[in-house]
């Protein structure tokens, strides 16, 4: 009972990961750039949540705002920050994204202070226990598995029967090839970034009310873990993402059960480097053709 | 062939409408190189042009001007009329133009039918809520792009293979099915890069009576590049030799052939003496 539990616990944390890894995989993706103030987004979402629900909106409201505004950030960052970059050398787009994250954290310092603030969890999933045959589970837990499935699996149908999602997949494997086909590859990027942060904000919402605690620093942590998330799975990877971040999930609630909880981080980064040195693609990525 | 304007020769039947592309003095830099070298060229509307010359001589290089990957560095090309100055390259799509590549760039995990499709989707004009939920113009348009699709790959005889994986058809389809991708998009000049490269001389001969095919159904222009001279002296009606660049020789098949300057280009100072 006391396994089928913590194996609910890794479901709900790994469903986060995997909302958030979807993200870094598919800007990955479509334009080859780790997007490191992706976990910034989510941060920016957790205050939108804040102030929303503080100025007293409906929850669902407040929880729609939030990821409306996580997909506008996200577009703005794309427009200004990346795409004057878009021929640049890719190290230039990483610094750049580097740049973006340390600029959010301390604009959100900036107005909101760095101290921690309490997240209205039970305003928006109310703290009930739900038994299902033995087991007690928090109607929170539940909501985040459920809302992440159902988040994956849209994606997923986007992505391959829609054909804005075929020509992502297009763009993704050939942006040349795909742009001389007549693909506006501008707009397929701004949907991709729409897309990517819009899953965010549902993690932002689920993270946020599993720790009911909201910082300006929250989103480095919860976007490097995504971005490890990613890597095991391979990123570029839709897949692979959601593999990954189970993966990871399962692994930080694992080290916490067997009583280890300050090694979760080092656990998180030890796979980072394990997949890097034994299979750098990740478990489901493509391996790279050499072109000649 | 007849002369237009004293800057190209184009067929006789295109002589009453302004040419398809229409280059004048086209220069490429990189870094110290000119690449390309006040190249001038006139491609009639319904022509079947050859771009020739020995390797490294930058014809591919005037391909990725036509089409935007690069940026001239003088001179200036007209496609249509349209200068191409500043389009994006889906915008050049969209003036008409569409090419195939030397390397085949399909969309490897993407299924013959899907890749032939993508490039039928000029802009989305269904909307992206259409396209989300399917509504009912999405199931319109995508009928209309299931059956253009199927006549498409009929042509070159691929229609049996639309569900296939495009990155595990044989190497010739792959060539054919890039030429049909760019057909798709309704090109009215179609770029092909080397089309006969590792094709047999029965596959290059098939492909020959398809590139005619080609032009006189669609009624377009395409322009060429190909070192198989069974291929280029046997369907193009103007051909331009580059080497190092610049052209050296423009005109029907039988005056390059006769040209010293390109047998010299091609075989070398001797063997030219000795022509």
């Amino acid at each position: 009972m006391l396994f089928l539990s913590q194996c609910i616990n890794g479901l709900q944390l790994g469903s986060i990961y995997a909302l958030v890894a979807l993200g870094y995989s598919m800007v990955y993706g479509i334009i080859r750039l780790l997007n490191f103030a992706h976990g910034d987004v989510i941060m920016i979402g957790a205050y939108i949540a804040l102030l929303t629900i503080g100025a007293g909106l409906h929850p669902a409201l407040a929880v729609g705002i939030t990821i409306l505004g996580c997909v506008l950030i996200s577009v703005l960052i794309e427009k200004v920050a990346y795409r004057p970059l878009r021929s640049a050398p890719r190290i230039s787009l990483l610094i750049t994204a580097i740049g973006v994250s340390l600029l959010l954290q301390n604009l959100v310092q900036l107005f909101f202070t760095a101290d921690s603030r309490a997240y209205p969890s039970t305003a928006i999933i109310p703290a009930r226990a739900i038994q299902l045959g033995g087991l007690s589970l928090s109607l929170s837990t539940v909501v985040t598995i459920l809302v992440s499935v159902g988040a994956m699996l849209g994606l997923h149908l986007l992505i391959q029967k829609t054909r804005m999602g075929k020509a992502m997949r297009a763009v993704s494997e050939d942006t040349g090839a795909a742009q001389l086909m007549g693909i506006d590859i501008n707009r397929v990027i701004s949907i991709t970034f729409a897309i990517g942060s819009a899953l965010a904000g549902v993690g932002s919402v689920l993270y946020c009310c599993r720790y009911s605690v909201a910082n300006p620093t929250m989103g480095s942590l919860l976007g490097l873990k995504a971005f490890v998330a990613a890597v095991l799975g391979g990123i570029g990877s839709i897949p692979g993402a959601v593999v990954g971040g189970f993966a990871i999930g399962f692994a930080e609630v694992l080290v916490t059960a067997l009583g280890f909880s300050a090694w979760t981080d080092a656990v998180v980064f030890a796979v980072l480097i394990v997949v890097l040195l034994v299979k750098p693609t990740g478990l489901l990525g493509r391996g790279v053709a050499e072109k000649v | 062939m007849v002369p237009l304007d004293g800057l190209g020769i184009i067929p006789e039947r295109d002589a009453g409408r302004p040419p398809i592309l229409d280059i004048r003095h086209l220069c490429v830099d990189f870094g110290g190189l000119r690449a390309v070298d006040d190249f001038t060229l006139l491609i009639g509307r319904t022509e079947i042009a050859g771009l020739i010359g020995p390797n490294g001589a930058g014809k591919t290089t005037v391909f990725n001007l036509l089409t935007n990957v690069y940026k001239p560095t003088q001179g200036r090309i007209l496609l249509n009329g349209q200068d191409t100055r500043g389009k994006s390259m889906h915008q050049l799509n969209r003036l008409g133009i569409a090419r195939t590549f030397q390397n085949i760039r399909l969309f490897a995990g993407m299924s013959v039918e899907d890749n032939v499709k993508v490039a039928m989707n000029h802009g989305y004009t269904d909307g992206v809520l259409t396209d989300m939920f399917r509504l009912p113009g999405w199931w319109r348009t995508e009928r209309r792009q299931h059956v253009r699709a199927l006549e498409l790959l009929d042509l070159f005889n691929l229609a049996g293979k639309a569900n296939a994986l495009a990155g595990n058809l044989p190497y010739g389809d792959q060539r054919r099915l890039e030429i049909v991708r760019a057909l798709a998009s309704e090109p009215k000049l179609l770029l092909l890069d080397e089309p006969a490269a590792g094709m047999n001389p029965s596959e290059t001969h098939e492909l020959m009576d398809n590139i005619r095919m080609l032009r006189d159904e669609f009624g377009i222009a395409i322009m060429l590049i190909e070192h198989d001279m069974n291929l280029v002296m046997g369907i193009c009606e103007g051909i331009a030799v580059l080497n190092y660049g610049k052209i050296i020789a423009k005109g029907t098949p039988r005056e390059i052939q006769t040209n010293p300057v390109v047998i010299e280009a091609y075989l070398g100072e001797e063997a030219g003496h000795d022509a």
